[in-house]
């Protein structure tokens, strides 16, 4: 097993979600407004408070949907791509290590939302913490060898070593 | 990275968030609360009010016959505002609802008092104003004029008994009280009004109609 969490192919994709998010936000708010338009173009007087309770609960249904995308999709993934793109311009730690165990806590690290593992570095026998993309599809075991690449002790590849 | 909402991600969002999601449902109602009735709200063309100076209003329906005639004409709401010639609220009553009126009687003291700037306050009766409303009407009358303009028609003289016979008015209002000078009361238009060609014409008609029932036999 071998991953990029976070380098040029990772923010490459990154970018492409940032694009199809931001078309998909543009689409959404044409669809928000046309729904306001269609609010105005067709209440009446003799339907005047079924268009107003219509109008607030479709449009409550429309920012609340908007809002999840913000706060759930673009905050995380503008984190993502700000971190890959200061990571890029650093130089990062190269380590063979066993690892000790995995940690079952989250934390936030600079906007990313990341689950941590102990690990231990063969050469040197030193035990410290990694913290990598929560949602990073890892299959990672206690006990297992890898090699790791890192910065700021935050995992940007991981390789499985036999 | 991934960016598919999930029953967990939407469970979190509204445990964290979901107070935002209130604050935006009471903003969502409130605006459109406040657009859909500002658009819906009835207009000063289509309502026909009467403000009515005098010691007390009898029984009458004159805003029900005023909307029974003009429905058709777009008019959704006709009131009958009125004030004692003695009430110490009379000015403020008028500020509110006597200068936005559309038919409006006031006594000669009144009239008298806002002579000097009566133009500015309402409008002139000029012989094309006067041709909406009076064709059909059968009596003689007087007008109160100011600046060789006609400003307002007399409905009630004290000192003029055949000129009041000719009118039912006193089913309408009261014009006397014990104690208080007698006087004479005219009928206005008011300046503000839209009802008289600025945005209809329904003035004329609610006008006419006005005069015409309390025409006596």
């Amino acid at each position: 097993m071998e991953k990029e969490l976070i380098g040029p192919v990772a923010s490459q994709k990154l970018k492409m979600q940032n694009l199809r998010l931001a078309l998909l936000g543009v689409a959404w708010l044409l669809l928000f407004g046309g729904w306001v338009a269609v609010v105005f173009l067709f209440q009446s007087r003799a339907y005047e408070y079924l268009w107003i309770a219509l109008g607030s609960l479709v449009s409550t249904l429309f920012l609340a949907v908007l809002l999840y995308g913000v706060l759930k999709a673009a905050v995380p993934l503008w984190a993502a791509l700000r971190f890959a793109r200061k990571v890029a311009k650093k130089d990062h730690v190269l380590n063979d290590i066993v690892l000790v165990c995995l940690n079952k806590e989250l934390e936030t690290y600079e906007g990313l939302l990341t689950r941590s593992v102990t690990v231990r570095e063969i050469d040197e026998g030193t035990v410290w913490t990694i913290r990598y993309d929560a949602e990073a599809d890892l299959s990672l075991k206690a006990g297992g060898h890898y090699a790791v690449e890192t910065y700021d002790e935050v995992l940007l590849r991981i390789k499985e070593k036999e | 990275m991934k960016l598919r909402p999930d029953k967990k991600k939407i469970k979190d969002f509204l445990v964290m968030d979901g107070w935002v999601v209130i604050l935006i449902a009471l903003v969502s109602y409130v605006g459109f609360y406040w657009a859909i009735e500002a658009i819906d709200s009835i207009k000063d063309y289509e309502r026909i009010d009467y403000f009515i100076e005098s010691y007390g209003l009898k029984d009458n329906t004159l805003a029900e016959d005023t909307l029974a005639l003009l429905k058709e004409n777009g008019v959704l709401e006709s009131n009958v505002y009125d004030v004692s010639p003695d009430s110490s609220t009379k000015n403020a009553k008028f500020a509110r609802f006597g200068a936005y009126s559309d038919i409006c009687v006031l006594n000669q003291t009144d009239l008298d008092d806002v002579m000097e700037v009566i133009g500015d306050n309402f409008l002139p009766l000029s012989s094309s104003f006067k041709a909406g409303y009076e064709d059909g009407l059968s009596k003689n009358y007087s007008y109160y004029s100011a600046y060789d303009e006609d400003y307002a028609i007399k409905i009630y003289d004290p000192a003029d008994v055949s000129y009041s016979g000719q009118f039912t008015f006193g089913n309408l209002m009261t014009f006397a009280k014990d104690g208080a000078d007698p006087e004479a009361y005219y009928l206005v238009i008011p300046l503000n009004s839209v009802n008289y060609g600025a945005k209809t014409v329904n003035g004329f008609a609610a006008l006419h109609h006005f005069l015409k029932t309390y025409e006596a036999p």
